[in-house]
């Protein structure tokens, strides 16, 4: 618990520049080579559009929990 | 910015900082969030049917953001969550089941809304009063450590579900409970999946109370398992209406780079508040929901 009364305002915006710049990249990403394709996956097999969705949200979801996690560690140490 | 499975054009920062503000709310109460995200995707003009299948898997993955720090905080009772899986996807099968013999009549949105309206209300009137006065019990109240400080105004409630003796009982360790019916905790979470099931979302909005008044978990390890069970009925939601075509997952994409940030954040934020406060806190949220649906109907949306 006490790691993260240590975690003040300031680091919560730092973390989110940071964070921001992380996500607009990946995004652009996502939309530049995943975009089609699944789009024309959505067209013509709803089932594999539907497991593809459900790993790509989950791979996402672990994916940014991972890189939250590890920008508030190295805010904290960054703070010692 | 154009979003080429449900045909809409959305401004991307609009989708990340609703997700970020569901983020919150999930983080620090446990709910979905999709009583607020899904008429907001509505607003921005995205199609019913793509609204309730996106905003059912970005609950998922904000849940599993959401859920992951709970668990780190020791805010989850996994045999709790365990025990509570069956009755979820059983009563979401059957409130699925319920609107498709609603949909054979003319006015199924109807019926929904003003049960959506009846129920929301309830709970946030409930949930505000109970809050009110156990943070009231709790400033007179001495020194108090543990349990105590997450007591419950109507704590008769719990009682009377622990009292059940149909057998077989199990201990609750993460949960401080010694004996409890397996029974009322499938009664529990049979109720929330059918509301999940029914009137859409993950139901945390009425199985986060029900873990607190009925079961007497204690509101930090209900907010954490009520998470867990999102995921699941959620998920088991998501991926059905995914393959019905009602899910674009771009949009849900953009909507959790929001709602990952916003949980960690909502989620660490719990530990600076008891557990009366968080439930005072919760109060506001079903009655906005009610509110949101009332508006809908007025508006002509049950019809």
């Amino acid at each position: 618990m006490k790691r993260f009364r240590e975690y003040s305002f300031a680091d919560f915006l730092v973390e989110l520049v940071i964070y921001g710049l992380f996500v607009a990249l990946y995004l652009f990403f996502v939309f530049h080579f995943l975009s089609d394709w699944l789009k024309s996956m959505f067209s013509e097999n709803r089932v594999e559009y539907a497991v593809v969705a459900f790993v790509l949200m989950f791979v996402q979801s672990v994916g940014l929990e991972r890189l939250t996690t590890g920008l508030l560690f190295l805010i904290r140490r960054r703070k010692r | 910015m154009y979003f080429p499975i449900s045909g809409t054009h959305l401004d991307p920062l609009v989708l990340v900082l609703l997700g970020f503000v569901v983020g919150v709310l999930g983080g620090f109460f446990g709910v979905g969030g999709s009583f607020l995200a899904g008429p907001a995707l509505f607003a921005m003009g995205v199609p019913f049917n793509f609204v309730v299948g996106t905003d059912l898997l970005h609950i998922v993955g904000k849940s599993l953001v959401a859920a992951r720090e709970h668990y780190v905080l020791g805010h989850i009772d996994l045999k709790l969550a365990g025990l509570m899986v069956a009755g979820t996807i059983a009563g979401s099968e059957t409130g699925v089941q319920a609107i498709e013999y609603l949909k054979q009549g003319a006015h199924v949105n109807l019926v929904v809304g003003i049960v959506s309206i009846l129920v929301f209300a309830l709970i946030g009137i409930f949930a505000g009063f109970e809050g009110w006065t156990a943070v009231q019990s709790h400033r007179s109240g001495a020194q108090e450590s543990g349990r105590e400080k997450d007591r419950v105004a109507f704590g008769f409630f719990a009682r009377a579900m622990e009292g059940i003796q149909l057998p077989p009982h199990v201990r609750l360790k993460q949960s401080g409970i010694e004996s409890i019916s397996i029974w009322s905790i499938v009664l529990v979470s049979m109720i929330s999946g059918l509301f999940s099931g029914f009137l859409g979302g993950g139901a945390g909005y009425i199985r986060m109370p029900c873990l607190v008044y009925l079961l007497g978990i204690p509101t930090h390890v209900a907010v954490g398992t009520d998470l867990f069970e999102i995921i699941i009925s959620a998920g088991y939601g998501a991926v059905r209406h995914a393959m019905n075509g009602n899910v674009d997952i771009l949009i849900a994409l953009v909507m959790q780079t929001g709602a990952a940030i916003g949980a960690q954040t909502g989620a660490n934020l719990t530990q600076y508040f008891s557990g009366p406060r968080i439930r005072l806190a919760f109060a506001p949220l079903p009655i906005l929901g009610a509110i949101l649906v009332a508006q809908k109907l007025l508006s002509g949306g049950g019809h």
